[in-house]
């Protein structure tokens, strides 16, 4: 089920808004656990089956290496079991076409490719889960006393999909200890219609732009630079603002409930180094990446060289986790490099001259987006051979809904380029006290009007999609 | 709790559960969305186990959430009015006019036939020309097209200027062989009209122009075959509504209020010459004869047993349901004819006769001993 979908507007949050309500305190965990297995059931069901399954796994292992001699044995075994389980499901069928490729010339002799669906959220679940297992081992954190506690941390519906992801101490005490207010209630559903705003306007304008652009060239494989380029710049504004609505939305509705999930974005694009953007994109994956991959790998203890060694890992890791394909490896890999650079030099740089490294560090991210864009190794190929043989101004995308596009466009950029100023920022969370504010009615009043046009706009059927949640 | 907050809560909670008892209680019917929507596809063989269940619900809810059709339309306007932006499927915009969207993008060349194929299909049309008789003539009706009309207003990526074309082959091998063209492309290109020959929101010809069109077509049987057939004149600044056909794009477009076209004017067909005698035809045409089979032009002009094959495949008489195009019943029919009238518009003509021309040679044929 998506935030944005019909089923979930008109049915699903009504119920959610209104039981947060009415349900008693004490029965709050167990309604909000309930519409999390009815959201997550939503999908097949074999999948919510899988889910329930290896999170009493979890939660049993977890307890038993709390109470153990000897802990790293079995977060040994809880590790590998949840990391088996994602790469069963996400990269099995990867390995079997790269081992037929590489062994196998003639196609009659390939292994067969498994019948496999991905089970929805399953990275953002395995990662979770993770980060559980190896903080109870740290002792950040005691493990949940209860099985439902640890079930809603789980499952919490918000966040199950496509993150945040959440630490088990950043929300620990708010699953037992949280308070209730009307004034969360209205700041949260602000922040949803801010997600489900941004989503609507901008990232599925761009969507839906990007296709129409493959059918102005006629589908074809070679297409004009200025098209070529529309594309890389459409699909870095829509998965900024496909991603960040997708987060706002999962805060808004935690919110909701009491739960402060973390921030995910900080205006990534205004960035001035790579290493920056990793700060401000996808934080929260940003820092699962640092802290239970490089850290432990050794971070920046065992010398230069082997630092390096370890970025480079680890962003080839994430960019393998993004995907089972070649294409998000070398996307990772490009992160990573320029990582490398910032250490090397880069870093130093930016601070002289700000304002041409935050041009230049977008203009790598675009072409990073052109990486992470085509799956097709050929057509990647092409794009960028595309993007860089100028092919004049004649020709380029000039449909009847060309203006919607380019308007919808610029308004992206607008916002992207507002984030510099940070007194905007409060745009972003409202808070509703004891006193009557007309300015923070006003914003909830025009971002609730924006959010019935919003809606008339799902209703009629445009197009939909959510990039993240593939991952 | 504060007043205001527990208030603004309500309100919200009563606002979020609107659509739903909204969707349950629809208290007004809405007018349904114009044009056509591919069906929703169920899943067959649903379950929980495969989300079917699910997807049918969302699909089910989807379509039948209240208000769909005015929450389109809102949206249809409000993208148009400040971008002017179209969001029904194959409808084109340039400057204000409309247009289908292969007809802009249709590439003249590209799908020229050559000129081998349009010389076998006049041997064909020649054939049948000769076994039905001269005295049921068979006439070649090109109707104009849209994107030759405003082709001032037409990006250049558009237009073409090459000789190769269906249209300008087809009417140089008919001219040669003699056949009866009526060339309507260049003749509303040639002349001024009061009226307009296209509505901006226009997808066919204008009635208007169907009328003039028409007549100008009994106008050329009247001479040829010396007859007296009915003709009509077009009245301006009667009372005559606005006929939805000279919009229909605009209508398809869905929007809470299409685009003015003030050009469009109310105007009066009457009969110029009543002498009862109204030409019995067999028309074999795309959809721009629906500007004279759905309107009272047919009646005015064509006698009641005159039958409109529409692309050889549906015959419309009067304005009954179509039933399957019968070539036997055509034959058999064929003597009662007064005349035969191909009716194309420039994009259909690679297709030209949509198959009926062998068809009816062959039922046609004199029967051997």
């Amino acid at each position: 089920m998506l935030f944005t979908s019909v089923i979930f507007l008109v049915i699903f949050l009504p119920i959610y808004f209104l039981g947060i309500q009415i349900t008693p305190k004490n029965k709050q965990n167990a309604f909000l656990l309930a519409m999390s297995l009815l959201f997550y059931a939503w999908g097949p069901l074999q999948f919510l089956l899988l889910l329930l399954g290896v999170s009493l796994l979890n939660y049993y292992l977890v307890q038993r290496m709390d109470q153990s001699q000897q802990p790293k044995k079995i977060l040994r075994i809880f590790i590998a079991v949840n990391l088996a389980i994602l790469l069963y499901f996400k990269y099995t069928n990867f390995f079997i076409d790269n081992f037929n490729a590489a062994l196998f010339s003639d196609p009659a002799d390939y292994l067969p490719a498994l019948d496999l669906i991905l089970p929805l959220g399953i990275s953002f679940f395995t990662f979770q889960s993770i980060t559980y297992g190896v903080d109870v081992y740290r002792k950040v954190n005691a493990p949940a006393n209860q099985f439902n506690h640890y079930l809603l941390y789980i499952l919490f519906f918000p966040q199950l999909i496509a993150g945040p992801i959440v630490q088990y101490h950043q929300i620990s005490h708010q699953i037992t200890q949280r308070g209730y207010s009307s004034g969360q209630l209205l700041e949260g559903f602000y922040r949803f219609a801010l997600g489900v705003i941004k989503k609507v306007f901008i990232a599925n304008v761009m969507a839906e732009w990007i296709v129409e652009i493959e059918i102005w060239e006629g589908n074809q494989f070679s297409i004009h630079s200025i098209n070529a380029w529309l594309i890389a710049l459409a699909y870095t504004v829509e998965i900024y603002f496909d991603f960040s609505a997708y987060s706002d939305m999962a805060i808004g509705l935690g919110k909701m409930a009491g739960f402060d999930i973390p921030e995910n974005f900080d205006r990534p694009y205004l960035s001035k180094t790579i290493t920056e953007f990793w700060r401000r994109w996808h934080m929260t994956l940003g820092d699962f990446m640092k802290n239970y991959l490089y850290i432990p790998l050794g971070g920046n203890r065992k010398g230069k060289v082997k630092m390096y060694l370890f970025l480079m890992l680890v962003f080839l890791l994430s960019g393998f986790w993004h995907g089972a394909s070649w294409n998000f490896v070398l996307w990772g890999v490009l992160h990573g490099v320029f990582l490398i650079l910032d250490r090397l030099f880069l870093m130093k740089w930016s601070l002289k001259v700000p304002l041409l490294f935050q041009l230049l560090t977008f203009f790598i991210v675009v072409n990073g987006w052109v990486l992470f864009q085509n799956e097709d190794m050929t057509l990647m190929t092409q794009r960028f051979q595309d993007m860089y043989h100028w092919d004049g101004w004649e020709g380029f995308f000039q449909h009847q809904n060309a203006t919607y596009y380019f308007a919808m466009f610029g308004l992206g950029l607008i916002w992207i380029f507002l984030g510099r100023f940070e007194g905007l920022k409060s745009w972003y969370s409202l808070q509703f006290d004891s006193t009557f504010r007309f300015a923070t009615y006003g914003k909830l009043l025009v971002i609730g009007s924006c959010f019935i046009v919003a809606f008339s706009y799902l209703v009629a059927g445009d197009v939909n999609p959510f990039i993240y949640f593939n991952f | 709790m504060q007043k205001h907050l527990r208030y603004s809560v309500l309100f919200l909670t009563l606002a979020l559960w609107t659509p739903l008892l909204l969707t349950w209680l629809k208290p007004i019917e809405f007018i349904p969305l114009n044009g056509a929507f591919p069906p929703v596809s169920y899943e067959k063989h649903p379950n929980l186990w495969n989300a079917g269940y699910q997807k049918n619900i969302d699909k089910y809810l989807e379509e039948n959430v209240y208000g769909k059709s005015v929450l389109t339309k809102l949206r249809n306007q409000i993208q148009f009015k400040l971008f002017g932006k179209i969001n029904a499927k194959d409808i084109y915009a340039f400057d204000g006019i409309f247009y289908r969207f292969y007809s802009p993008v249709f590439n003249e060349e590209g799908n020229f036939i050559g000129k081998q194929k349009v010389d076998l299909i006049a041997d064909s049309l020649a054939q049948l020309q000769q076994q039905i008789g001269a005295n049921i003539p068979i006439l070649h009706v090109f109707g104009p097209e849209k994107s030759h009309y405003f082709t001032k207003e037409l990006p250049s990526r558009f237009k073409t200027k090459s000789d190769s074309t269906n249209l300008k082959q087809f009417k140089k091998v008919f001219q040669q062989k003699g056949f009866h063209v009526l060339d309507f492309d260049a003749y509303f290109r040639s002349k001024k009209f009061d009226y307009p020959i296209f509505g901006k929101a226009g997808i066919h010809w204008t009635n208007y122009a169907s009328a003039h069109a028409f007549d100008s077509i009994i106008a050329y049987l009247n001479q040829l075959k010396q007859t007296s057939f009915d003709r009509i004149e077009i009245e301006k600044g009667a009372s005559t509504p606005l006929d939805p056909l000279d919009q229909d794009l605009g209508y398809l477009c869905n929007f809470i209020q299409i685009p003015s076209d003030p050009a469009l004017f109310a105007y009066r067909l009457k009969p110029k010459r009543n002498t009862g005698k109204k030409v019995k035809a067999l028309i074999i045409a795309d959809s721009y004869f629906h500007t004279c089979a759905w309107t009272p032009l047919k009646p005015m002009l064509f006698d009641e047993k005159s039958n409109f094959e529409y692309y050889f495949n549906t015959r419309y008489s009067g304005v009954n349901q179509g039933v399957k195009t019968d070539v036997h019943k055509i034959a058999q029919e064929m003597p009662d004819y007064d005349c035969i009238i191909y009716l194309h518009g420039v994009i259909n003509l690679e297709n030209y006769g949509f198959r009926s021309i062998s068809k009816l040679i062959k039922a046609t044929a004199p029967v051997k001993n």
